[in-house]
């Protein structure tokens, strides 16, 4: 079977959601915990926004990848983690998939 | 805890989506940026180089939040935040007592100043009896939890309240389902002894007017609980957003 295409407008988004959810696997997290996990494990060669995870977070929870809940804790009195659903592990699987797929293709494309 | 307000009021006069969205996105992001202020400062940064880091990590853009606006402004949501908004000025609120002054007593005093009302309508009331009482318990649940003289900081539980509009709903379905099911009955009863067509469709009206009145006046009185509660969850929630918003001292 062919592979499915892969647009290329779309890879910022899908790698963002790849790595969101990848994170989200090893466990339940806070926005911020969720930015410095992804820092901490880039070896601190990817720069993380933290203003541009919550229009993702958001977005893979409306959608039910992912959970977010309110606990009681904090000086603010409420703070929201978010954790993987059942849903989001299986997109996350094949998410994976299509990135070592495409970063294969893009080794060979770039090869001189 | 550093005082970020300016900010979040930057953002918050940026995102229009309606509540109780505003004030979990406000209060999600402001709980980050102190998290991220005290990581910084415990790395050992200076408290105002600090506060700038986490000012330009939190600087939302028009794009991320135009995206945000997108996912909280569903259909669904902004619909209930219309309908129940719409009684957050006085005049509005003194017509709405108005009206659930002058409504609701000739439907709930039919209700309850006539002992056979229950025993005449469908046999479907007792269904619309348990739905009612269901919607009650709710709606005096979140009154309980709404009402509470010390509110917990943060979002406002709202879980069950969208309930009652649908309770009210099945309220009204279940009175007309009731009309209809008789009429189905009368017209049976029709066929077999036609001489009694008349006595039967009286019956019938006799049942499905009973019908009606338990379902509307309860679903009069789920609707106005529900409104009454949603205004004073928005109330509640306004509030909490307004102190995210304002200057810590």
């Amino acid at each position: 079977m062919k592979e499915p295409r892969i647009e290329l407008q779309t890879l910022t988004r899908r790698c963002n959601e790849a790595l969101i959810l990848t994170s989200l696997g090893r466990g339940q997290k806070h926005g911020y915990q969720l930015a410095l996990d992804l820092e901490e494990r880039g070896g601190e060669r990817f720069a993380v926004k933290h203003g541009t995870l919550y229009p993702i977070l958001h977005d893979l929870e409306k959608r039910g990848l992912i959970e977010g809940a309110w606990s009681d804790e904090g000086p603010r009195g409420k703070r929201k983690s978010y954790r993987l659903t059942p849903l989001g592990h299986t997109y996350a699987t094949t998410l994976r998939e299509e990135w070592r797929g495409f970063l294969k293709e893009l080794s060979h494309l770039l090869e001189e | 805890m550093s005082d970020f307000s300016a900010q979040l009021r930057h953002i918050s006069a940026r995102l229009p989506i309606p509540e109780p969205a505003r004030s979990r996105v406000l209060l999600e992001i402001a709980t980050d940026m102190d998290d991220l202020f005290r990581h910084l400062v415990e790395g050992g940064m200076a408290p105002e180089v600090a506060e700038a880091e986490v000012a330009e990590h939190f600087d939302l853009s028009d794009d991320a939040l135009r995206e945000l606006s997108q996912i909280h402004n569903s259909a669904i949501s902004c619909s209930f935040g219309k309908l129940s908004g719409q009684a957050r000025s006085t005049w509005e609120r003194v017509i709405l007592g108005l009206v659930a002054l002058f409504v609701s007593p000739p439907l709930l005093g039919a209700f309850f100043l006539q002992p056979t009302l229950l025993q005449d309508a469908s046999l479907l009331v007792a269904g619309l009896v348990a739905i009612l009482a269901l919607g009650l318990g709710v709606g005096l649940w979140k009154a309980a939890v709404l009402f509470r003289p010390i509110q917990p900081r943060g979002p406002i539980p709202r879980r069950g309240l969208r309930s009652l509009p649908g309770i009210t709903l099945l309220l009204l379905f279940l009175g007309f389902a009731g009309i209809w099911v008789e009429l189905y009955r009368s017209a049976l009863a029709i066929r077999i002894t036609p001489q009694m067509a008349l006595r039967y469709l009286v019956e019938w009206l006799h049942l499905a007017s009973a019908t009606m009145v338990v379902a509307l006046s309860g679903a009069l009185l789920t609707a106005l609980l529900w409104f009454f509660l949603e205004n004073r969850a928005s109330h509640l929630e306004e509030k909490a957003a307004a102190a995210i918003l304002e200057p810590t001292a």
